[in-house]
Order: structure tokens, then sequence, then C-alpha cells
């Protein structure tokens, strides 16, 4: 028995250390089949059927569970131990060997005396192995699993409890020839409003955050449910900086200054409204051809654009398209608000 | 068919730890004899404690017969020498009956009635000639005029063939190959080695001056010894896995491979790892022992397609990329 002491505590030692690895390995697959489990859930709470709020915890437990149990309750046998040792210490497989001739007692004596007498003598460098892989366990790995788990379940947290009956009725609902209202038909746009007021709130536009769907339900607005999604498109329209133009509307036509204008032209259902500054010119406030012939007698050389900003009467005088109109429940900025006044000092 | 026996050599009892020095004394002594070729050297004694037989391949003065020579030697064994041209007869290596003294016939052994036999050029004799080869490397026995004769106790063959002109050769057919436990190439010494060869051997055959450290007794026992290795499930897998990788197959490194590794092959791999662990001076088998040998041991058992030879592709780099891809499964 005292010859078997060193590989018995090495194996001892090497089934820790497997079922170490096993636990963080079920922890950050645990982590990563949540948020999963989460989206899953969310998507199909979001498009087809409301999910009870029990039911949609329940199920990432049940998966962590399904994980992370065997993971604490399997215990390595003796010959997963071996191999390991045979494997990633420098066993040589003769672990595995002596554990087989052990079972099988079918080897000749002075073999197995000799494997013997090798394993007990290589017992201590395989420990001195094992104690320098590396021990900590990867806790960023673990980290970043569980922190994307808890991340997507705070987000399935701040849903709507019963959004596909908000979705629906958003729009109106459509006559049916029998006379009954047949339910409304879902645009893309009215269908992600709730969700992207949701998931922008988090992302730092604390000045202009739309009202928490969660927060107008639970105080029973919730049958208003056109009420509320003009409050998200107002929300929305505040968001977006001073311009007045609506997303369909001609924003050279509107006016803006030539070069820094912003790109508006998104599709508000599925993009955010790029921040990048797109030059632009002011092709349809620039002079026309006999405007441009008769300046050009003012200059030897020519420069359509800077003509045109030299001009600005010109070129809002060429503007086609009609001045924003002054909604005083917007809140403009400073510049928006000179520049309406500019153009209601302009058209009148 | 009569049978006539010899009487065997009774195999001494050698320890692990014995054979594992042996061994080392025989490589030390013939790296001294030949200089530069420590993994020839390594691979020969190998496949001799293994029981088979060795093709040497090499240009001609790389120190093939000197090295057979050497082992003889060292061995303490008594060799006998084939030097193979197209006209050796059968009889001339089996051996022939004469009318002896008393006007009867007799049977007089040729020279594969011995320990250690060196075929010299083997591929210079006839498929015929070789042919006679094939019952005493395989059956360790040989049959004339309907007499079953044993041949001795160890009984090896080391045989040597050039690359070049082979005008007038006689390759040797894949039967025969596939007898040869190993087939080694010899390469060409490094400088440092052909410096030193200068003072080893520049007037004398160091060969020569070998003294045996062992027989034919001590030979047995070592490969008894090498015999009783402890081979565990995960060696024996491997060793199969690897025998099946080398089977044709339509993508990867087997592609270009006509016919895989046989059977036999298998059984000469894990023969040959047992030698390599009484070397390190184990008594069990690892999966390292039999990445260790199967180059030579699988190198003239497969056979590539002729998309492959178009490729330029070898055996040896085909088998090269299977063994590596195998390791990297273990």
């Amino acid at each position: 028995m005292a010859a078997e002491s060193p590989l018995h505590s090495l194996l001892a030692d090497v089934r820790a250390h497997l079922r170490r690895r096993a636990l963080e390995r079920a922890t950050r697959q645990a982590g990563w089949a949540i948020c999963l489990v989460v989206l899953t859930v969310s998507a199909v709470h979001l498009l087809f059927a409301p999910i009870p709020p029990m039911i949609a915890l329940a199920l990432p437990a049940l998966t962590a569970s399904l994980l992370i149990v065997p993971a604490l309750v399997r215990r390595p046998s003796d010959a997963a131990c071996a191999l390991f040792v045979d494997r990633e210490l420098g066993g040589q497989s003769a672990y595995s060997t002596l554990l087989e001739a052990r079972a099988g007692n079918r080897t000749s004596n002075e073999s197995q005396a000799h494997l013997e007498q090798w394993v007990n003598s290589q017992c201590k460098e395989s420990a001195q192995r094992l104690a320098r892989l590396p021990q900590q366990p990867p806790l960023r790995a673990i980290a970043t699993a569980v922190a994307v788990s808890i991340t997507s379940l705070a987000l399935f947290a701040v849903l709507p409890p019963d959004s596909p009956r908000i979705l629906a009725s958003t729009t109106p609902a459509a006559e049916s020839p029998s006379g009954n209202r047949a339910p409304a038909p879902r645009t893309l746009d009215s269908a992600l409003d709730p969700l992207t007021s949701a998931t922008r709130s988090p992302a730092g536009n604390a000045g202009q955050r739309a009202p928490s769907p969660r927060t107008a339900s639970a105080t029973g607005i919730e049958d208003k449910a056109s009420a509320q999604t003009d409050a998200a498109a107002s929300a929305r329209s505040r968001s977006r900086p001073s311009g007045g133009a609506t997303p369909s509307s001609n924003e050279g036509a509107a006016g803006n200054a030539p070069g820094s204008a912003v790109d508006r032209r998104y599709d508000g259902a599925t993009m955010r409204p790029s921040e990048m500054p797109v030059p632009r010119r002011a092709i349809d406030a620039r002079p026309g051809s006999a405007d441009t012939q008769s300046l050009m007698s003012r200059a030897t050389t020519y420069d359509d654009r800077s003509a045109a900003l030299a001009q600005p009467d010109a070129m809002l005088k060429a503007a086609p398209a009609a001045p924003p109109t002054d909604r005083s429940s917007a809140t403009l900025s400073p510049a928006a608000q000179d520049y309406v006044k500019a153009w209601g000092s302009v058209t009148q | 068919m009569t049978q006539v026996s010899n009487t065997p050599v009774a195999a001494t009892d050698v320890s692990f730890d014995d054979s594992r020095r042996l061994l080392e004394s025989l490589r030390a002594a013939l790296n001294r004899t030949v200089v530069g070729q420590d993994a020839l050297v390594e691979h020969v004694v190998t496949a001799l404690f293994a029981g088979g037989h060795v093709l040497i391949e090499g240009l001609p003065g790389l120190g093939k017969t000197q090295l057979a020579k050497g082992l003889a030697a060292s061995l303490g064994l008594p060799g006998t020498r084939v030097q193979c041209t197209p006209d050796l007869m059968p009889s001339d290596i089996t051996g022939t009956e004469v009318i002896g003294a008393g006007g009867q016939f007799e049977f007089r052994p040729g020279p594969v009635f011995s320990e250690f036999v060196l075929v010299d050029e083997i591929n210079r004799a006839t498929p015929r000639a070789q042919s006679a080869l094939l019952e005493a490397m395989q059956e360790r026995q040989v049959t004339h005029a309907g007499v079953t004769r044993r041949l001795p106790e160890p009984f090896h063959v080391l045989a040597t063939q050039n690359p070049i002109d082979l005008e007038g050769t006689y390759p040797l057919p894949e039967a025969q190959l596939d007898r040869f436990l190993f087939k080694l190439s010899v390469p060409y010494p490094t400088r440092h080695s052909l410096r030193a060869l200068l003072d080893v051997a520049l007037d004398a055959e160091p060969a020569e001056a070998l003294k045996p450290i062992c027989n034919g007794a001590t030979v047995l026992g070592v490969i008894e010894r090498c015999r009783s290795v402890l081979i565990s499930e995960r060696c024996k897998s491997a060793a199969v896995d690897l025998i099946l990788a080398t089977q044709p197959a339509s993508e990867g490194p087997a592609r270009f491979i006509r016919f895989g590794a046989s059977p036999r092959a298998l059984q000469a791999l894990i023969r040959a790892a047992r030698v390599r662990a009484v070397m390190a001076g184990r008594s069990h088998l690892d999966v390292e022992d039999i990445a260790a040998v199967a180059l030579p041991v699988l190198s003239h058992r497969v056979l590539l397609r002729f998309e492959g030879e178009l490729d330029g592709s070898t055996e040896q780099s085909v088998l090269e990329g299977l063994i590596q891809a195998w390791r990297s499964r273990l």
C-alpha cells in the first residue's frame, strides 16, 4: 500500500484538477448558453407570443443546471486521470498501462514490477508538472460569460411584458370585408419602435431618453398604445439634431449649410441616424445657369460653390421646398432657432 | 516432409536494466565504427532486437557493409556474406547436396544457415535467387529436396542495395520488401562526421577491431525481454489508427497512396516500438516509441499512385504528413 501512495496521491490531485477544469468550462458554457436562451426567448416574446417571466427565468436556470450540475457531480475515473498524466504530465503511457496491468493481471510479474518502480519514481516529477500547470481559473473568460448572461437577462427585463399585443395595436386595424376589425398589419417601424426605445435607453442618451415602455405600462397606459407610440416617436425626433427634416423630407431643400449638413436619410426602422458629417453641395440652392453666367462676368475664375456660398439670398430664393414649420412643441437648439427665423424672414 | 532442427540456443535471462545497458553499449560501439550515422545505427539495432530483417539502401561507400560487419562482430554472432550477382543460384544461398565421403548425398548448408547474414546488393540477384530468401526470412527454415531444415536462432538478414547503377538489377518485389522489418536509407555524412572519420578509420577497418559484447544467448534473452514489454490499450489503438491512416483515401496526404500498410506492418510497428521502449529503460510502450519507428517500418510498405509521383511526393513525404496528423490526434 505504501508503494501505491505516490500514485494514488497523484491521481487524486489530477482528479481535483480535472474537476476544477470541468467546472470552469461548464460555467463558461452556461454563461453563453444563458445568453443564447435569453435571446431566443426575447425574440419569441417580441415576435410571436408573450412569454411569462417565470418561464423566461426558468429556461436559463434549467440550462445552467444542465451544464453545471454534471460537472459538479461527475467524478473523473482513474483511467481518465491516468490518461491525463500520460498526455499532459510526461507519463509516457505508464500510468494507464499500470492501471490496465493491475486490472488484467495477466502480464509478467517482472514487467509489472519494473513498471510500478518506474511509475513511483516518476510520480514526483509528474506532480511537479501538475503544480506548474496554471491553477488560476480563467477569470476573465468566466466573468465575460457571466456578464453577458446577466446583461441579456437585464435586457429581457426591460422588454414590455406583452409586446405582441402592443405591437399589434400600434397600427390602425383594417376593416375586414365582413365588418370585423382584422388585426392590423404590423410595420417594421412600428414593431421595432418600443424595442429601439428600450435598447437605446441604456446606450447613454441620458438627456434624450424615451420613456421606458415598462414604466408606461406599469402606470396603466399600455392600452393607449398609439399615444405611447407617439411619445416614442417624439422622443426619437428629439433625439435627432435639429434640422427639422423628417426622414422623408428633402434635406437639401431644407437649406442646411453646404458642407455642414448631416445626412439624415435613414430608415428609421432599421438604422440609427448617422452622426458622420457628409460634405454636400447645395445643388438645389445654387444659382441657375443664367445666374452663373451673370456672375462669371465678375471674376476671371469662378467656383460655383463659393459663389453660391457668397450669395445666401440667391440660394434661399432658389430653394423650391417649403420652409420648415415652427413647431413650438419641439425643443430647438439656438442655431436651429436662428435658422428657422431666417427662413421665416426670407419667405415673408 | 522431413524436419531437421538445430539445437536451439537457450536464451539468457536478462533484466530490463541489463537489456537497456546492452543496447546502449551496442549502439556506442557501432557509432564508433560508422561515424555520423547515429540514427541509422539506432534503427538497425532496433530492428535486430525486434527479430526482424533490415534493408539498407544507400550510395556506395557510405558504410553499409562496414555497419553489417561491425554489428556481427559486436553481437558475437557468426556471420556470412552473400554477394549477389545475376548468375547467383538459389542453391548458392540455401545450400546443396553433394556426394559425401561414403558415396551418399549429404546436404551442405548454404550461407543462409547462419545467425547473421549479410546479403550485399540484393537487387542484383535474379528474382529466383531472391525468392530463395523468402522462406528463410519469414519462416526461418529452408526446404531442400523435400527436407525442411530450421535455421539457427537468432537469425537476422541485413541486405543492402544501391539506388544507382540500376542496369541489370531486379528490383525487389513487394512481397519480399514486406518481409523486411525496416527499410533504411543511409544519408550522406556531415562535414563534422567526415572529419571524424579520418581519425577513426584511415588505414584500418574499425569493424575488425570490435570485440563481442554479447553472444547469441544474450541476444535471444534481450529479444525475449523486449517481448515482455507492456502495451496499453491506448498504444494499441494508436498503432491501429496509424496503420489505418495509411490506407488510400480521397483527401489528405493519403490521397496519393495506392496501397496502404499491411497487417504485418502493424505487427512490425509494435515489435520495433517495444525495443525502443527497452532502449529508453521502460517496461511499457509509449506512443512516442511507435512514432519513432513509424517511418522505417512503413516507408517500403506503401505504394504511391501515379498522381502522387506527378505531384512530386515520395513515400517518405506522404508518410511524414500522415504521421504528423496522427500525432496531433493522440
